[in-house]
């Protein structure tokens, strides 16, 4: 009890001593603030974001059935100009046109970048290596299973494999629900012209003009597949996955002001745990040493102080950034979604992880300055590499190396959050574990320490 | 006679920035009594701050240990630093907060809190004589204020023991007697029990009930200030100035001949030690005040003229001079 009073008593004067400095102040709320939406202001266009060139492989295995090939639909409304050299007959170019909830209209060619690939492996590597939001690969027997006839009555699709970085949010999703929409509507197609066959089938057994003519139509009588788009069924509605969710994603503003946030907050940490060199240059730290007070408690005072204070920044930080983009789109949207639950334990688990990356230093540094110095270059290092002022998937096959640093496993999660999408688990857990780690070994190293 | 701290064999190695080590303190006993003044007196780097640091539970020994009304500061700290006050050397102290907020944020570190530690406050803002200073902050504060404070902090939980490191370093003559003043007080109206380290001999010499000499890590005497003074002989000195004048050594032989009480007689022309401008007649006598009218007399018929006549009774200083054959102060 006495412990848990003194923890508070010393986390209490750091936020004391933090939130009386208005110079500090400024540092730990408008600049991040500013140096997001400049950086956001540069990199976006501002409110009314538009996404464009998701890159996509698609592979077409299909091998058809009766001179038909399903699959090349869906490679004729990915990849503009492919249905002129696919040598199909039958094929033509349709420029699909994709709309999500709030209505807005993209063409699904300039939506995709769409490239065409032989080999499935290769399309799933690109994946992996980050060249492809997701791979689109049709199976051989896709035609077959959705040809209708007398003895192949029941149309049970083989499903059309979409292949997705997980490190997207949501690009994946997207797709994954175009391919969906695209595979109903052939269904769709496909079984109002089976009905009509079986109409005329019916009507030439029993019109025998009829079925003599229908019999001499031979392989004249091809059913134009190519474009079951057309007119009202030409535009896809996305439900599951607005675009405008992905719109969020690509909202600089999210991407980059959430990783800005991390990266102050990591400076802000650090300050915070090296203020007890401070202590221990104006000898307060001795006196807390002297006093019977055990020594992991005034590392835990500091811890407590340190988290509050980041989390406070955290939140205001991310209240300032939905109210900028509320600013930019002229009216208040929640830039960080409404999983209210999930955004609490997500800023607890990188504040938590902050505090400890500062500890760190603190534990380790001789004076002040030093740790100042070295939880600097931490930080900035951590802030490049994760995000904090570039697109981390600039960085294609390389992308992976972002992980090294917390501020990409926060502002993903972050993302993720603002793009709807609740599946953060991993990077809490990793979060909190690093944030744990690093505080152990802080109280085992300033437990040792004899130069106090 | 209770002893309240019991020190026994404190060694304390310190590794170099070369990686050398250096013995800063080499097996110190210390027996403190309760209720009593007890210095620590030693030059500039002699191992005070090393003890009292080791004593207080700030760094460990390299060896020995010491017991604090019966508690190892090794093996039971907590128990043992209830026990004790501590007023650093440096002024410890958060300079941002307020002498309140300062007192108020180490009484929570010895567990107090409320009303009680308020009231604990304003009556160590009276003893420090702050009270209508206590909401500045202290880095607006002199350098005689900030000692004050530094020593309120350590007054606080009311403790039985106090340590006070050199608490009179660098400030004026004013505050250094207030503090005198007050540390005379913390033993006869609170009867606490204090260690004062200090390298003036004048304020040992004052203060302290008991004395221990420290140099180069070690204790070289200890005991009263009469005691000490005992051991190198209870001779006074009488110093007579006379300026640029040259004086005949026969005249220095006959001193201690026809004076009784002098055991010898030495004279140094000036310019001969540090900034002495003045030729001095020094005699060192049993009684001093007694052999000074014969000793006048004398220089009167060898038509030598007096500047000025001191009388220097044995003080720790020359007990120092004598223990380690350099003076306390350099
Ligand atoms: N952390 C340290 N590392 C290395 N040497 C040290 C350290 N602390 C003290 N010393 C050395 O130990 C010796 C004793 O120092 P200490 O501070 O105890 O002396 P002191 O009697 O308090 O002197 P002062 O009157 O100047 O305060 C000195 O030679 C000092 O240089
Ligand atoms: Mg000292």
């Amino acid at each position: 009890m006495e412990n848990l009073r003194k923890i508070w008593t010393i986390a209490y004067r750091e936020l004391y001593s933090t939130f009386t400095q208005p110079s500090l102040l400024a540092i730990m709320f408008a600049a991040p603030l500013i140096v997001a939406t400049i950086i956001s202001l540069a990199f976006g266009s501002g409110g009314s974001p538009t996404i464009e060139n998701i890159p996509v492989a698609i592979v077409n295995l299909d091998e058809g059935a009766d001179g038909l090939n399903s699959g090349q639909i869906f490679v004729n409304a990915f990849v503009p100009g492919a249905a002129e050299t696919s040598g199909e007959v039958s094929q033509q170019t349709c420029d699909v046109t994709v709309s999500d909830t709030s209505g807005a209209q993209t063409s699904l060619f300039d939506l995709t970048d769409a490239v065409l690939l032989d080999d499935p492996a290769e399309a799933r590597a690109g994946v992996d290596a980050g060249d492809y939001a997701a791979a689109i690969i049709i199976p051989a027997d896709f035609t077959q299973s959705t040809t209708y006839s007398q003895e192949h009555q029941e149309i049970n699709p083989t499903p059309i494999e979409v292949y997705g970085d997980s490190g997207r949010t949501i690009t994946p999703g997207v797709i994954h629900s175009i391919v969906e929409s695209i595979t109903n509507r052939l269904l769709t197609g496909q079984i109002t012209v089976a009905a009509t066959i079986d109409t005329m089938i019916a009507r030439a057994q029993a019109d025998p003009i009829f079925g003599l003519q229908f019999a001499t139509a031979g392989s004249d009588f091809q059913p134009n597949f190519a474009c079951a788009f057309t007119g009202v069924m030409n535009n896809i509605r996305i439900e599951q996955q607005s675009i405008a969710g992905e719109q969020v994603d690509f909202n600089v503003l999210v991407a980059i002001g959430s990783a800005q946030a991390v990266f102050f907050a990591l400076f802000t940490a650090n300050g915070g745990a090296t203020s007890i060199l401070e202590d221990r240059r104006n000898w307060t730290l001795q006196r807390m040493i002297v006093s019977p007070t055990p020594r992991v408690v005034i590392l835990l005072g500091k811890l407590v102080g340190t988290f509050t204070t980041v989390l406070v920044q955290l939140v205001f930080l991310f209240i300032g950034f939905t109210i900028i983009n509320s600013f930019i789109e002229g009216q208040l949207t929640f830039l960080w979604g409404t999983n209210w639950i999930a955004l609490i334990v997500l800023l607890l688990a990188t504040a938590l992880a902050a505090s400890g990356v500062g500890m760190i230093t603190a534990a380790v540094g001789k004076t002040a300055e030093q740790a100042n110095i070295i939880g600097s270059i931490i930080s900035i290092l951590m802030g490049m590499l994760g995000g904090a002022f570039f697109q981390v998937q600039a960085l294609g096959s390389f992308e992976f190396i972002t992980y090294f640093s917390i501020v990409r496993w926060g502002s993903e999660a972050f993302s993720k959050l603002a793009a709807g999408n609740g599946d953060i688990g991993v990077n809490v857990i990793f979060l909190t574990l690093i944030g744990t780690l690093l505080f152990a070994i802080s109280l085992w190293v300033f437990n040792r320490r004899q130069d106090i | 006679m209770e002893t309240l701290v019991e020190a026994r064999g404190l060694v304390k190695n310190f590794k170099r920035k070369d990686g050398t080590e250096v013995q800063a303190v080499k097996g110190v006993n210390l027996d403190i009594q309760k209720g009593e003044i007890f210095s620590l007196l030693g030059p500039n780097g002699a191992g005070k701050t090393t003890t009292i640091s080791m004593i207080s539970g700030l760094l460990t020994p390299t060896s020995g240990d010491a017991r604090i009304g019966g508690f190892s500061i090794t093996k039971q700290p907590m128990e043992a630093k209830r026990l004790m006050g501590v007023v650093p050397q440096e002024i410890a102290l958060y300079p941002t907060l307020s002498a309140r907020q300062n007192l108020n944020f180490f009484g929570r570190m010895y567990g107090m809190g409320g009303a009680e530690l308020n009231k604990r406050i304003d009556e160590v803002l009276d003893l420090i004589d702050l009270k209508d200073r206590q909401k500045d902050k202290v880095d607006t504060f002199s350098g005689g204020m900030k000692r004050r404070v530094n020593i309120g902090v350590g007054l606080l939980h009311r403790p039985q023991l106090i340590y006070m490191d050199e608490p009179t370093v660098g400030i004026d003559p004013q505050n250094r007697r207030r503090i005198l003043d007050t540390v005379l007080r913390l033993r006869d109206e609170y009867k606490m029990t204090v260690l004062y380290t200090t390298h003036l001999m004048e304020e040992s010499q004052e203060l302290s009930d008991r004395v221990g000499i420290i140099d180069h890590g070690e204790i070289i005497a200890m005991g009263t200030v009469g005691e000490l003074i005992q051991q190198v002989g209870e001779e006074d000195q009488l110093v007579l100035k006379i300026g640029e004048q040259t004086i005949d050594t026969s005249l220095i032989e006959r001193i201690p001949k026809e004076i009784q009480g002098v055991t010898r007689a030495a004279f140094e022309p000036p310019g001969e030690t540090g900034d002495q401008t003045s030729g001095e007649v020094i005699v060192y006598a049993k009684r001093g005040r007694k052999a000074l009218p014969h000793l006048i007399q004398i220089a009167n018929e060898a038509a030598l003229e007096i500047m000025s006549v001191e009388v220097r009774e044995p003080d720790l200083e020359a007990v120092f001079l004598h223990m380690t054959g350099r003076a306390l102060r350099d």
